[in-house]
């Protein structure tokens, strides 16, 4: 019990006095914002990691079936693996055994949101059962390896999204952040909805457990709109973190021309984006490859399929301007 | 001796001339002894009407557009001597506000609340106490007994729709009284160039209070030539009309004084204003259409009470029939035909219907009881023993009618009134605002709550009044950033919302709802708008 010890209580009074003598005036610090919600703290999955190569895809299987070496461009990148149905969960554990093995972080896209293309419920899971259900499997596949989780593309920017999806989407969240995953809510992108209006659903959707939010997800938007549209959302959304899909945005969205519906499908004129790499700048995680790129966006364009095109991935790469000449030249050859 | 002689004639002296302070006492006396029944019953109307609309006048009726205006204009013309915190542009005659920023310089009264809004408050439940003494006290130099004063009063200030509407503060309660002294001066027994004069001013004062009053002057000039004495006549009129012309000259030299008088570029104008409200603002439509807003807004009056309008238009042409009560019956002939004109009508046009209803209510019964003060001698005023007696009958059936109907009606209605306890949900926003938000943002408010931001809790930058956000240029020149909404939500859901309110509704897309109060259309949602947008310049 010494003198300095007093001291300091008598400092601590005299400041708690003060704090009285002021406590007339309103307080005037900004509390937490909503003052309601509390936000986890983030876990910031992207800093120091690696992004995990997939040798797996619709891609890597056309390339060695053909010897096509002109699609290393897009091969020899990280990519999401996307498990739109319980099928596609099967081989999850082997991707993810193999990212552990090599330290590397694998990233996730979950799809399968009961009516998922707001078409009377024909896609996505028939119910919410079957959607819990789907969850619990994709969190046992993944196990105990931390994976990035890209949650529903659409899911809260569509139509048909109301506050029954934004609590199947919460729980999802819960989900997978419990087993230790990080979790990045859709959010559509910089010419759909309004940054204020996904903020609502994005809070609704359980984005304060999140890790953020993802942005441009299968869209063309350049990463320069993406981002200040971005930065507007996380600012709404307790300063979450956002990713932004770049696969495909490397000549930015094609004119939208009502009267051509293949500009936005299949467009002739696209490019793959800057690539995959953990980023510094503030609120944006990574830029990834988050839609297949060469992937087809459907029967457009002249394309015949869903899957992988050859003809998307050539003109992908040939109008990459990042891109080495002998590359981009090889692509545009093989096409 | 010499000083004994000198005593005497001041002894005397006294004994013939009182002391001022006795004459004083004297007269108040005699005055307070002749008028004691009247003044009996008016304090007890007082505290009766007081005490009902006083209760629970804070949480109901809910925060409307107008009153955070002018009581911002009052505060504005009291700490910063402007009459308005923004350039003022002659939308209303300003000396409503004053005597609103009078009584708070004198009382302190921003500060003696915790919101202006219950200053506001405050000021009309005056407003309405004297409203309802003066018509207590035009009943009677009407001519009407005090049992139908006493009715006149208790109509108007116990009607349910009286309460709803006096307790906002508008322009128009201010009006109110400034009109009936008018009229109680004007029907003065001692027909005083004095009281004529008091007369002309209180009508001046009623036209700069609110210039629609103006409307009035042919009821109350003819009120004031009814009125007129054979001895001092020219005199009578030459300085009333003179009075009457200088205090409402006052306002448009005020003008012209400022150079704003006529319209012209880059500067407002009280004639270029006067044109906007008289023909450029959206016509309501007459009240005979059904699907005008006019007739719309008479509806929504009619679902707090009925009686009280409907048995006015009734009184009329029995009013009509009675000469002193004519001049009356036309203040409320024009009331109505401002809303059959096919203008622009606003909500609050009811005001000025309802005491002067309450006046004709109580003076035609008053005529079918026969009333000899005011039914003068003749076919009007049976003298034979039956026809009186029938005549005094139907007018008690018709009196005990009229109590029946009132208390059955009113009574349901007025309790509500009286005891709603949830906390006004822009009064709960304005305390979070103080409780959350650094005093530095930038804030678009409902004009309710901007002198309590202002003046209680100092937010600096100042916030922004909502409608000043996109029709003031020296507002929109200026706007920087926009950091919070608080608006109720009846600002988003009205059809031309993005045209009206064109920064508001592109603001709030960038925000999100930090906290909400209330429910419905009254819900009033905190919005925070996102750090890194700014308005379009």
């Amino acid at each position: 019990m010494t003198g300095r010890y007093r001291r300091l209580v008598a400092g601590m009074v005299t400041i708690a006095a003060l704090g009285v003598g002021c406590g007339r005036q309103p307080d005037t610090s900004l509390h937490p914002d909503p003052p309601n919600i509390r936000y986890a703290p983030l876990r910031h999955p992207f800093h120091d990691a690696t992004l995990y190569v997939d040798t797996n895809t619709a891609t890597t299987r056309w390339q060695k079936a053909h010897g096509a070496d002109w699609l290393d461009p897009i091969t020899s990148r990280p990519q999401a693996r996307w498990i739109n149905s319980p099928r596609d969960l099967a081989g999850v554990p082997r991707m993810v055994t193999r990212a552990k093995d090599r330290g590397e972080l694998p990233v996730f896209v979950a799809y399968y949101i009961p009516n998922r293309g707001c078409t009377d419920f024909k896609q996505g899971a028939p119910d919410a059962a079957a959607y819990d259900a789907y969850l619990r499997d994709l969190v046992d596949a993944l196990g105990a390896v931390s994976s990035v989780i890209v949650l529903e593309p659409d899911a809260a920017t569509a139509d048909c999204y109301n506050a029954g999806r934004g609590k199947l989407l919460a729980r999802a969240v819960k989900a997978l952040t419990s087993a230790g995953h990080s979790v990045y809510l859709d959010a559509g992108h910089s010419r759909w909805r309004s940054p204020g209006e996904i903020a609502t659903r994005l809070l609704q959707s359980g984005i304060a457990d999140a890790e953020g939010f993802a942005v441009n997800v299968a869209n063309r938007q350049t990463t320069t709109d993406s981002y200040r549209w971005g930065l507007e959302l996380s600012d709404l959304v307790g300063d979450r973190d956002f990713i932004i899909d770049t696969s495909r945005n490397g000549s930015g969205p094609p004119p939208d021309d009502p009267g051509r519906d293949d500009e936005w499908c299949n467009p002739r004129r696209q490019a793959l984006g800057a690539p995959p790499q953990i980023t510094h700048r503030p609120h944006l995680a990574a830029l990834l490859w988050i839609k297949a790129p060469g992937e087809s966006d459907g029967k457009c364009g002249g394309e015949h399929t869903y899957l992988f095109s050859p003809t998307q991935a050539s003109n992908l790469i040939a109008a990459a301007r990042w891109l080495p000449q002998a590359e981009r030249a090889a692509a545009r050859s093989a096409s | 001796m010499t000083d004994a002689t000198l005593d005497l004639p001041d002894i005397t002296e006294n004994a013939r001339a009182p002391s001022l302070r006795r004459q004083i006492r004297r007269g108040a006396q005699t005055w307070i002894a002749r008028h004691l029944i009247s003044l009996v019953i008016l304090l007890a109307l007082l505290a009766l009407v007081g005490a009902v609309h006083g209760i629970g006048m804070s949480t109901f009726p809910g925060y409307v557009d107008d009153p955070g205006t002018y009581l911002s204009q009052a505060w504005s013309l009291q700490y910063e001597h402007r009459l308005s915190p923004y350039s003022y542009f002659y939308d209303h005659a300003p000396a409503g506000w004053i005597q609103i920023a009078a009584w708070s310089g004198l009382t302190n009264g921003f500060d003696r609340y915790d919101s202006a809004i219950a200053f506001g408050n405050e000021c009309m439940l005056i407003a309405k106490l004297v409203s309802m003494a003066l018509l207590f006290v035009l009943g009677r130099r009407l001519g009407f007994g005090r049992i139908a004063a006493t009715g006149a009063a208790l109509l108007f200030g116990l009607c349910p729709l009286e309460l709803v509407y006096g307790r906002w503060t508008f322009l128009d309660n201010l009006v109110t009284p400034w009109l009936l002294l008018a009229f109680v001066l004007t029907y003065s027994p001692r027909r005083s160039i004095g009281a004529a004069v008091g007369a002309a001013m209180a009508f001046g004062m009623a036209a700069l209070t609110k210039e629609t009053a103006l409307v009035l002057l042919p009821a109350f000039g003819w009120a004031v030539l009814q009125n007129l004495d054979r001895r001092n006549r020219p005199q009578v009129l030459v300085t009333s009309v003179f009075a009457g012309a200088f205090l409402m000259g006052l306002y448009p030299l005020f003008a012209l004084l400022k150079g704003e008088l006529l319209p012209g570029p880059g500067h407002n104008s009280l004639i270029g204003t006067a044109i906007w409200q008289l023909a450029g603002r959206a016509a309501s439509g007459s009240v005979l259409d059904p699907d005008s807003a006019t007739a719309d807004q008479l509806h929504g009056w009619l679902q707090y009470d009925r009686w009280l309008l409907l048995l006015g238009l009734a009184a009329i042409p029995v009013a009509l029939l009675v000469r002193r009560l004519r001049p009356v019956a036309l203040v409320l002939i024009i009331q109505w035909l401002v809303m059959v004109r096919g203008g622009y009508v606003p909500f609050m046009h009811v005001i000025n219907l309802l005491p002067w209803s309450a006046l004709l209510v109580a003076g035609a019964v008053s005529t079918i009881a026969g009333n000899p003060t005011l039914v003068p001698p003749g076919w009007l005023r049976a003298a034979s023993g039956a026809a009186h007696r029938a005549r005094v009958g139907v007018a008690v059936l018709l009196t005990l009618g009229l109590v029946t109907v009132t208390t059955v009606s009113w009574a349901p209605r007025l309790r509500p009134m009286m005891t709603v306890t949830q906390e006004q949900p822009l009064h709960s926003a304005t305390t979070w605002l103080a409780d959350n938000v650094p005093r530095n943002k930038v804030i678009v408010v409902h004009d309710s709550i901007w002198t309590d931001l202002v003046h209680r809790y100092g937010f600096n930058p100042r916030p922004i009044m909502i409608y000043k956000l996109d029709s003031d240029p020296a507002v929109r020149d200026n706007l920087g950033r926009v950091d919070y909404l608080v608006v109720p939500d009846w600002y988003y859901r009205t059809g031309d919302a993005a045209q009206k309110y064109p920064t508001l509704v592109e603001a709030r897309k960038h925000a999100v709802a930090v906290a909400t109060f209330g429910a419905g259309t009254d819900r009033v949602q905190i919005y925070r708008v996102s750090d890194h947008w700014k308005p379009p310049t």
